[in-house]
């Protein structure tokens, strides 16, 4: 971190939220030229100035001041540098959310709160098809999934490593992106995905970057198109298992194949798009039929109208339970502060929320007794 | 030595222990935790400006620091003025090689988190215990319930209290 990289975050930070450099200056009482010398880099900003710039803006000091991890400057790199086909669509919104979420998570795992995953190191992105669905089968196995919906898609996310968070990047924003926290034998991963999209392709999108990381290129977004079509077919395998998928098409077989499509979905919490991709794969329905079908989306009347429903998750603002635990776990243990909790559960609990902390007992004390040379 | 373990030493009368347990005599003082004592000093007696005592100098933190003691803010969270001292203690310590002087037990954390050593008001008391009393109940007694009357928060309701506890947890040096 240097000079020049604060200032520029200063300066994409006030622009985003839309306030001039003498309007910044006026609320944290510094002459406009120093705004203006500090975007720059030309000008030093100590760390009072620093906390009320950041106040300011609304955003957390940590945006503005934490060295990026190694794996978000890779996938930043290597997102400049792929190939349009093969990029994941992003944002600076996106990349901002995920270096903080990144940040805060990689200070809880070095406090102790979240406990790493060991990682299959040999895992590599599948080569065909039916090495995706191979994949997506030894990971259901693992969790004891069977052929059964995986639910709550955050919480197994979680099991596995994955920390989610949520956010708000709004209907036309990207779809997510992830990261390794790091490099570590055993480490953590985290995804932002975008929680103002549609459930199904929320959760596609997440089983997405799932795939990412049990692959082990969280952030390798060079790879070819045909890696990202495996990760695309592992996701859909992983949430739709053929065998599953098979017995609620057989099962519906009175109904017509487009009611048969929406009691897939349902059951299975996918898409329209995904449902009916994912029946196209099975041989289930053809390709004329599969285009059919696309064009008819079916509207929230219809899945009801069957009596089919499902919970939305995981919707913005959303973080994984043990991000969430591992945050109150330091709130309550006093390692963390009130406003740093909230701030790291990202609007999903206010101050209120918080659990009362346990009194301070005669035990805390023990550590001031140790080291004293006896 | 972050503000706390300084305004509730002196105004229990104890300066002078701080003086006699730390290394060459004198405990440094960052810019950010002089302001804290000076606004202290606005509301309680018995606090000396740091450039008062022979036993305290003020330090400014350095670039590399600033850099430090900023991390740390973010980490620890909070407002224009919150932790604003803890921040600079533990960034000076890291970067000087010293032993930081914080009761906040998220300061603490943060602390642990950046492998820098630390001590608190209580560790004072058993090191004087130790080295200053010569392992004497009643002074270490009276410090505690002198500390007391500060409204330091303290799991106890005096020194007595205190020094059971200890001596049944076998925890004194």
């Amino acid at each position: 971190m240097d000079h020049v990289t604060l200032g520029h975050r200063v300066a994409q930070a006030r622009e985003e939220a839309g306030i001039s450099q003498g309007k910044l200056a006026e609320l944290v009482g510094l002459d406009r030229t120093a705004i203006n010398r500090a975007e720059s880099g030309d000008r030093k900003l100590t760390m009072t100035e620093m906390v009320a710039i950041a106040e300011a803006l609304g955003r957390p000091l940590g945006f503005f001041v934490n060295d990026p991890l190694p794996a978000v400057v890779n996938r930043r790199r290597d997102l400049a540098n792929a190939p349009d086909d093969t990029r994941h669509d992003t944002t600076q919104a996106l990349d901002a959310e995920i270096e903080l979420f990144a940040s805060d998570a990689l200070m809880l795992l070095e406090m102790g709160l979240i406990t790493p995953v060991k990682r299959d190191q040999d895992a590599r992105t599948p080569q065909d098809h039916d090495e995706a669905e191979h994949f997506a089968a030894v990971i259901r196995n693992r969790l004891g999934a069977a052929d059964e919906p995986i639910l709550n898609l955050g919480e197994t996310c979680d099991q596995l490593g994955l920390h989610i968070y949520a956010a708000p990047l709004g209907t036309n924003g990207p779809d997510g992106g992830c990261v390794e926290v790091t490099d570590d034998v055993e480490s953590i991963a985290v995804a932002v995905i975008n929680g103002d999209v549609d459930s199904g392709r929320r959760r596609m999108t997440l089983a997405h970057e799932l795939g990412h990381w049990l692959c082990g290129d969280a952030y390798d977004a060079m790879a070819v198109t045909d890696c990202e079509k495996m990760i695309f077919s592992f996701a859909i395998h992983f949430l739709a298992p053929r065998s599953g998928v098979v017995r609620v098409w057989n099962d519906h077989h009175e109904w017509s194949n487009r009611d048969r499509a929406l009691a897939v979905g349902a059951t299975y919490h996918l898409s329209w798009s995904a449902a009916v991709s994912q029946l196209r794969n099975l041989g289930l329905i053809d390709w004329r039929e599969h285009e059919t079908l696309l064009d008819q989306e079916p509207r929230k009347g219809d899945y009801a109208h069957l009596k089919l429903t499902w919970e939305k998750e995981p919707k913005s603002p959303y973080i994984s339970p043990s991000f969430a635990a591992a945050c109150i776990e330091g709130y309550t243990s006093g390692r963390l502060t009130a406003p740093r909790t909230v701030e790291l559960l990202r609007g999903t609990m206010t101050r209120d929320d918080l659990p009362e902390r346990p009194t301070k007992t005669l035990d805390d004390l023990r550590r001031s007794f140790a080291g004293h040379g006896d | 030595m972050d503000t706390s373990t300084y305004i509730h030493l002196c105004r229990a009368g104890h300066a002078s222990i701080i003086q006699n347990l730390a290394p060459h005599g004198v405990v440094l003082i960052p810019a950010e935790v002089n302001t804290e004592i000076e606004n202290a000093r606005d509301r309680h007696r018995g606090i000396p400006a740091v450039s008062t005592v022979n036993w305290a100098a003020h330090i400014v933190m350095t670039d590399d620091e600033e850099w430090i003691a900023m991390r740390v803010k973010a980490a620890l969270g909070g407002g224009r003025v919150q932790h604003l001292g803890e921040s600079a203690v533990i960034a000076c310590a890291s970067h000087r090689n010293l032993i930081a002087v914080l009761d906040d037990r998220a300061a603490v954390a943060q602390a642990d988190r950046l492998q820098v050593a630390s001590i608190d008001t209580m560790w004072i008391v058993a090191e004087a215990y130790k080295s200053l009393f010569n392992r004497d109940r009643n002074p270490t007694v009276a410090l505690v319930n002198d500390l007391l009357t500060t409204d330091m928060y303290l799991p106890f309701d005096d020194g007595d209290s205190f020094f059971a506890w200890a001596w049944e947890a076998g925890v004194l040096p």
